[in-house]
C-alpha cells in the first residue's frame, strides 16, 4: 500500500514536471499545444475559443499566412461576448485585407460594423481601403454613408487606379496602319518601331524587285508570306506596346497612391486588436 | 523488490508521455495543419527511440512529397516495407514523380523487404513498357486502352518515318500520327520548292537569289525529316509516361496514407 502511494506521488510529480516543460514559450510549441487542446475538446464553444486563441497567437507573431488559415476555423456565432466578437471581426477584416482577400475583408468589415457603430477615423480608413479595392460603386456608396475626415479624401486615388486608361489609343493604332512602325515609335519603343519600318520597307522592295524580274511565283509566295505578316504583325505589336505603356503608367499611379496612403497610415495607424 | 517496483512504475509513467497519438496525427492531416504536424513529430526526440516515430516521419515526408527523403529513410530502415498499404501508396505517388525512383523503391523492397512489390501492377507495368514480348493480359480494361495507345506508337519505326518524310514531305507526320500536320508540311515544302525551281530556271544555280531560295527550301525539307524522327521519339516517351501515370493513378486510387 505504501509503495502504491509512493508510485502515485511519483506519477503526479512527473505529470507536473512534464506539464511545466510543455509550457514552452516557443511559438510553434504553443500552437501545437493549443491544437492538442482543440483535439481533446468536445465542446464547440470551447473549441471556438481555442481557434480564436490560435488566430490571435499567430497575429501576435505576425504569421499572417497562418492567421488567415486559422481565421477560417473560427465561427462568430459561438461568441457570447460582444467585445471579443467585434475585435475578432476587426482583426479578421484586417488580416483578409493584408493577404489580399478583399471580398472576405469586406464581409468581415461589414460584420464588424453590424456589431459596433464605429465612426473613428481608423475604422473609416480601413473601410475605405477595403472598398476601394473592390469596385468604385461600392466605394462611393460607402463613402456617402460616412461623415468623412477631409484627410481621407486622398484614398480616392486607390479606387481610380483600376479605371485608368491611356488616352487616344486609336490614334496610335491608326498611325501604325498608315506608317508601319510609327505607332510603336509613339509608344516610346523607338528600336522596334524603326525595325518595323526597315523590315517592311525592305521586304516590300525585295518583292517589287522580284516582280520587275518577272519571277511571278516567287513574288506571290514571298509577298504573301512577308508583307501581310509584317504589316499586321506591326499593328499587333503597337497594341501590345500600348497595353504595356498603360500598365506602366498605372503602376506609377499606384506607387504615388501607395506613398500617400502610407503617410495616412502613419497618421492614423490601423492595428490588430489583441486584448490578451 | 521494492526498488524494482519503483523503477517499473517510473518507466510506465515516463512512457505514457512518449506515445505518439495516431488519432491526433490524423486530426492534423485532416485539418491540413502541416506546421503543427511537423512540430508534433519533432517534439519527440529521436533518442527516445519510439518505434513509430520513424514510421510517422516517413509518412509525413510522403504526405509532403519529399520523396527523396522518403527513399533515404526507407533504405536506412527497410522495416517500413512491411506495411503493404504504405508501399502501395508510395509506389503510386512515386511513379507520378519519377520512374527511376520508383524502380529504386522496388529494388529496395526486393533486397531488404518482403518483395511485396514483385507482383504489383506497377512493377509489371514497368517491365511491360520495356519488354515487347511480355503479355498485357494482367492489365485491367481501363488501363488496357492507354496501353494499346502506347503500343501503337511503340511499334512505329523512326527510320520508316524518316524515309516517308524524304519521299513525300508530310507523309512522315501522317505515319507518326500527326495527321493535321501533313497538309501544312506538304504545302510549305511545295511552295519553297517551287520558288527554288523558278529562281534556278530563271537566273541559274549560281545566282545569289537562287542560292537563297534553294537554301531556304533545303532547310525546310531537312527539318521536316528531322522533325518527324524527333517527334516520334517524343511521342513514344509521352505515351509511355501517360500510360505509367494512369497505372499510378489506378494503383493509388482508394489508398490513403492516414
Amino acid at each position: 500500500m505504501k509503495w502504491l502511494i509512493t508510485s502515485l506521488l511519483v506519477f503526479i510529480c512527473i505529470n507536473a514536471l512534464v506539464a511545466q516543460t510543455n509550457e514552452d514559450t516557443n511559438y510553434e510549441n504553443s500552437m501545437l499545444k493549443i491544437e492538442q487542446e482543440i483535439f481533446m475538446s468536445e465542446n464547440d464553444t470551447l473549441k471556438n475559443e481555442l481557434y480564436l486563441k490560435k488566430f490571435n497567437g499567430s497575429l501576435k507573431e505576425k504569421d499572417f499566412k497562418r492567421s488567415y488559415f486559422e481565421l477560417s476555423r473560427v465561427r462568430g456565432r459561438y461568441f457570447n461576448d460582444s467585445v471579443t466578437l467585434q475585435d475578432f471581426y476587426w482583426n479578421a477584416s484586417l488580416i483578409s485585407k493584408l493577404v489580399n482577400k478583399v471580398d472576405y475583408a469586406e464581409t468581415y468589415y461589414d460584420a464588424y460594423l453590424g456589431v459596433v457603430k464605429d465612426s473613428s477615423v481608423n475604422a473609416q480608413l480601413l473601410g475605405l481601403l477595403i472598398k476601394a479595392e473592390l469596385d468604385s460603386s461600392s466605394y462611393n456608396e460607402f463613402k456617402k454613408t460616412l461623415t468623412l475626415d477631409t484627410a481621407l479624401n486622398c484614398i480616392d486615388c486607390l479606387s481610380s487606379i483600376p479605371y485608368y486608361r491611356l488616352k487616344n489609343k486609336l490614334g496610335y493604332i491608326w498611325a501604325s496602319r498608315l506608317v508601319p512602325g510609327l505607332g510603336t515609335v509613339l509608344t516610346g519603343d523607338i528600336y522596334n518601331g524603326f525595325g518595323s519600318v526597315i523590315i517592311l520597307g525592305g521586304s516590300s522592295y525585295g518583292v517589287y524587285n522580284l516582280f520587275l524580274n518577272k519571277v511571278y511565283f516567287s513574288t506571290g509566295i514571298w509577298g504573301y508570306l512577308f508583307i501581310p505578316r509584317f504589316y499586321f504583325g506591326n499593328i499587333r505589336m503597337t497594341k501590345y506596346k500600348l497595353q504595356k505603356l498603360e500598365e506602366k503608367r498605372r503602376a506609377k499611379l499606384a506607387i504615388d497612391c501607395e506613398l500617400t496612403i502610407k503617410e495616412l497610415l502613419i497618421k492614423y495607424p490601423i492595428d490588430f486588436r489583441l486584448s490578451e | 523488490m521494492r526498488i524494482k517496483l519503483f523503477i517499473v512504475c517510473l518507466m510506465v509513467c515516463v512512457s505514457s508521455y512518449s506515445q505518439i497519438s495516431s488519432a491526433f496525427i490524423k486530426h492534423l492531416v485532416v485539418c491540413d495543419l502541416n506546421t503543427e504536424h511537423n512540430s508534433y513529430l519533432n517534439s519527440f526526440s529521436d533518442s527516445t527511440n519510439i518505434d513509430s516515430l520513424g514510421y510517422f516521419k516517413l509518412k509525413f515526408n510522403l504526405l509532403n512529397r519529399k520523396y527523396d527523403v522518403f527513399l533515404d529513410n526507407v533504405s536506412v530502415n527497410p522495416d517500413f516495407l512491411n506495411d503493404s498499404s504504405l508501399l502501395d501508396y508510395s509506389t503510386g505517388h512515386l511513379l507520378k514523380w519519377s520512374i527511376l525512383k520508383t524502380k529504386s523503391l522496388i529494388q529496395i523492397d526486393s533486397l531488404f523487404g518482403r518483395n511485396y512489390l514483385n507482383n504489383s501492377l506497377i512493377k509489371k507495368s514497368l517491365l511491360l513498357v520495356e519488354d515487347k514480348t511480355l503479355s498485357a493480359d494482367f492489365l485491367p480494361s481501363s488501363l488496357r486502352i492507354h496501353f494499346d495507345e502506347f503500343e501503337k506508337t511503340r511499334n512505329k519505326k523512326a527510320w520508316v518515318g524518316g524515309v516517308l518524310a524524304t519521299v513525300l514531305p508530310g507523309a512522315g507526320k501522317l505515319y507518326i500520327g500527326r495527321g493535321k500536320s501533313f497538309l501544312g508540311s506538304l504545302m510549305v515544302n511545295a511552295f519553297y520548292g517551287a520558288t527554288a525551281y523558278e529562281s534556278i530556271h530563271k537566273f541559274g544555280i549560281k545566282n545569289p537569289y537562287s542560292i537563297l531560295t534553294t537554301g531556304v527550301f533545303s532547310a525546310f525539307y531537312l527539318s521536316n525529316i528531322y522533325g518527324t524522327v524527333f517527334d516520334l521519339k517524343r511521342i513514344k516517351i509521352e505515351k509511355k509516361k501517360h500510360f505509367l501515370y494512369e497505372v499510378a493513378d489506378y494503383q493509388s486510387s482508394g489508398i490513403y496514407l492516414y
